[in-house]
């Protein structure tokens, strides 16, 4: 749609504006400020320059948070998207059986965070959840609360079972919008099943994809609560990834200073990302 | 294989059903059973847990408050989107692009970040504990998300519509609420889903708002597990009863979900 | 829970500033301003007013496709200078550690590159 050209449409993001920029440039500004300077509890504070910053660059901890952060939210993505699109593929057109799916898969993405986490909790503890009950009943040697790699597993099911739904959804958008003739036309060409998801689904799937990505990416870089309550970055540090960190450091040992800095390296990368993500979807639509 | 095609959404939603089923097993379930047996029923069926959330106010204000702020945060989000989302998608202004990736910035800062400073913004200006606080917190990652679907679902709008509408005489006011608004009300049930949804869950800058008189339902249900043991049934049943309002909203807008994401933004 | 603990051991002195007026001073103390931070917030002030006064001058924003294969604006281009000069910053601060201002004149080239060829 070619757009007019007018200043006056300030007026309209006006209330946006100032919300957001009170929710969004004040906790920033803090945190700057706070990046560079040593807390002493009652507003007290002293100039520290850039010394949180580099302990944090240098941390070893900071470095392995970060790379379980990275290695989480590239299986989820790369669980959730293909498991996304084929469900979606899969999903009835039409009939009774379209609000049934629609209701019964948005549930979880309507649950509280925590309360996902509890379920979980419950659902795989392995003497009375029914997930950690069933694998050790079929021979498997599974507590989560115990070994790392059951903790991985656990969380990253949680994962799925909880947001994969929120890419179904997006996916049968997509799909909703392609027109019927453009199926009739791959019929009359004898286009194999994989040619028309191919050439005709995927392209129009495109933008919902992107946003979905975008999506997932965020949420599952952000992630909090859920792990938090399910096993406390437990056992050990396994699964305490960035955000579970921070909140350790800035509020449990309340090492502003550190935590401070380490909000904004974490922003920084959150942003470059983001960044790119926006860029590649700003391509698209200029060329479409 | 066109035949088992309804095998995979119906494994799916039965994999999506297990854990929900588990919850209120549970919350039927005595603390005793619970602890000592292994059972996928309850055998000793007991609405024990309800009884107790619904008779003992510290628990059910819990929802009362979480409804309130998710409503709260709705309306202004939606409120505030509309003529924003009507100036991205109708016009170009200096800036508009950054604005619109910074507001998407936003959606994107792990509220992780801004627990702390948020907790000293509010109290500084006499808002903390209340429900007004926790509604405007939250329209940090609301207002860009409303935003970003509303100004898909306008820009689907042909501009014609609003140049035949002022040929025929109509003011901005009297076009945008009584025709462009009836035109998107799809887009604005599914924008208050998604509000709604992303208010209702979020609970680290829900709870780090309040302390007793805002407390949401979610907080109240990891304090008591923290300080009185860890009573299984009661935690199952208050979990279970957290899933009741986003059943219901989902109901209400399942229409609009398949017709809305189709129009939204693809 | 966690947040329960501070609010009685360490915020409560932050919660008790709000006895005074609006619009007092105490509002922003918890901020921690120091003439650092506050003056690289008024160059970025600064940065967003130098574009608003060229747009002025020469409006459209000068578009054009740069060597990232992206259709930027002067406004990008600037977000682009600033997001990479962070990670520049930091580049530096993990790699090296000291004399940070070689880092600064690194990012005002990166800057001028930016400008010139994205």
């Amino acid at each position: 749609m070619n757009k007019t050209i007018n200043q006056k449409a300030w007026f309209f993001v006006v209330p946006v504006f100032v919300l957001v920029a009170f929710n969004a440039a004040i906790p920033l500004m803090t945190v700057v400020n706070y990046s560079f300077q040593e807390t002493f509890g009652n507003n007290v504070f002293a100039w520290e320059g850039t010394r949180w910053f580099k302990q944090i660059l240098l941390s070893e901890r900071f470095h392995d948070a970060l790379g379980r952060q990275i290695a989480f939210t590239f299986i989820i993505l790369l669980i959730q998207i293909p498991l996304g699109i084929g469900i979606a593929l899969t999903m009835p057109k039409k009939g009774w059986g379209v609000p049934v799916c629609l209701i019964l898969m948005s549930m979880p993405l309507l649950i509280p965070w925590n309360v996902v986490g509890a379920m979980w909790n419950i659902f795989a503890l392995p003497d009375i959840g029914f997930l950690g009950y069933s694998l050790n009943a079929i021979g498997f040697d599974f507590n989560f609360t115990q070994q790392p790699g059951d903790a991985w597993f656990t969380t990253i099911l949680m994962d799925v079972w909880h947001w994969t739904s929120l890419v179904v959804l997006l996916s049968y958008a997509g799909l909703n919008s392609i027109q019927p003739a453009y199926y009739q036309a791959a019929e009359i060409d004898g286009a194999s099943r994989w040619a028309t998801f191919r050439y005709i689904e995927l392209p129009k799937m495109k933008k919902v994809l992107t946003l979905a990505i975008l999506l997932r990416f965020m949420d599952s870089f952000m992630i909090y609560t859920e792990p938090f309550v399910l096993t406390g970055g437990g056992p050990g540090n396994a699964t305490a990834f960035l955000s579970i960190d921070l909140v350790k450091m800035a509020l449990g040992q309340f090492d502003l200073g550190p935590a401070a800095a380490m909000s904004l390296i974490y922003f920084f990368i959150v942003l470059l990302v983001c960044w790119v993500f926006y860029s590649l979807m700003m391509k698209n639509e200029v060329r479409s | 294989m066109k035949k088992y095609k309804w095998l995979v959404p119906t494994l799916y939603i039965i994999f999506l059903m297990l854990p929900i089923y588990w919850l209120i097993n549970m919350s039927f379930k005595t603390t005793t059973e619970i602890i000592n047996t292994y059972s996928l029923w309850p055998r000793e069926f007991t609405t024990e847990n309800y009884v107790k959330i619904f008779t003992d106010s510290t628990w059910y204000m819990g929802y009362v408050n979480s409804i309130t702020y998710t409503v709260f945060n709705t309306i202004i989000s939606v409120a505030a989107a509309l003529p924003a989302a009507y100036a991205f998608s109708r016009y170009k202004f200096l800036g508009d692009k950054h604005l619109f990736f910074w507001l998407l910035t936003n959606r994107m800062a792990p509220p992780a970040v801004f627990a702390l400073p948020f907790f000293q913004f509010y109290s500084s200006v006499n808002l903390f504990d209340t429900h007004i606080a926790v509604a405007l917190s939250h329209c940090l990652f609301n207002i860009p998300l409303a935003v970003w679907i509303l100004e898909g679902f306008m820009s689907a709008v042909p501009k014609e519509l609003d140049e035949t509408a002022y040929v025929d005489g109509y003011s901005f006011n009297r076009f945008f609420f009584k025709i462009f608004i009836p035109t998107i009300a799809a887009g604005i049930g599914i924008t208050m889903f998604f509000c709604f949804m992303f208010s209702w869950v979020e609970l680290l800058l829900a709870k780090t708002l309040t302390a007793t008189e805002a407390k949401p339902i979610a907080a109240t249900m990891t304090r008591t597990a923290s300080t009185s043991g860890y009573e299984l049934g009661l935690l199952a049943a208050a979990g279970s009863l957290t899933i009741i309002p986003g059943a219901i909203v989902i109901y209400f807008v399942r229409n609009y979900i398949a017709k809305g994401f189709a129009m939204g933004r693809v | 829970m966690i947040f329960t603990k501070l609010h009685a051991a360490t915020w409560g002195d932050v919660g008790k500033a709000k006895e005074k007026g609006f619009f007092d001073f105490d509002l922003f103390s918890w901020m921690a301003w120091t003439w650092q931070t506050a003056s690289f917030f008024i160059f970025i002030a600064l940065c967003i007013t130098v574009m608003l006064i060229w747009e002025k001058y020469s409006p459209g924003g000068s578009p054009r496709k740069g060597i990232l294969g992206l259709d930027t604006t002067r406004g990008d281009r600037l977000f682009v200078s600033l997001l990479g000069s962070a990670f520049i910053h930091l580049a530096w601060l993990g790699l090296v550690g000291s004399m940070l201002w070689i880092a600064t004149i690194i990012c005002v080239a990166y800057f001028v590159i930016v400008f010139k060829y994205v």
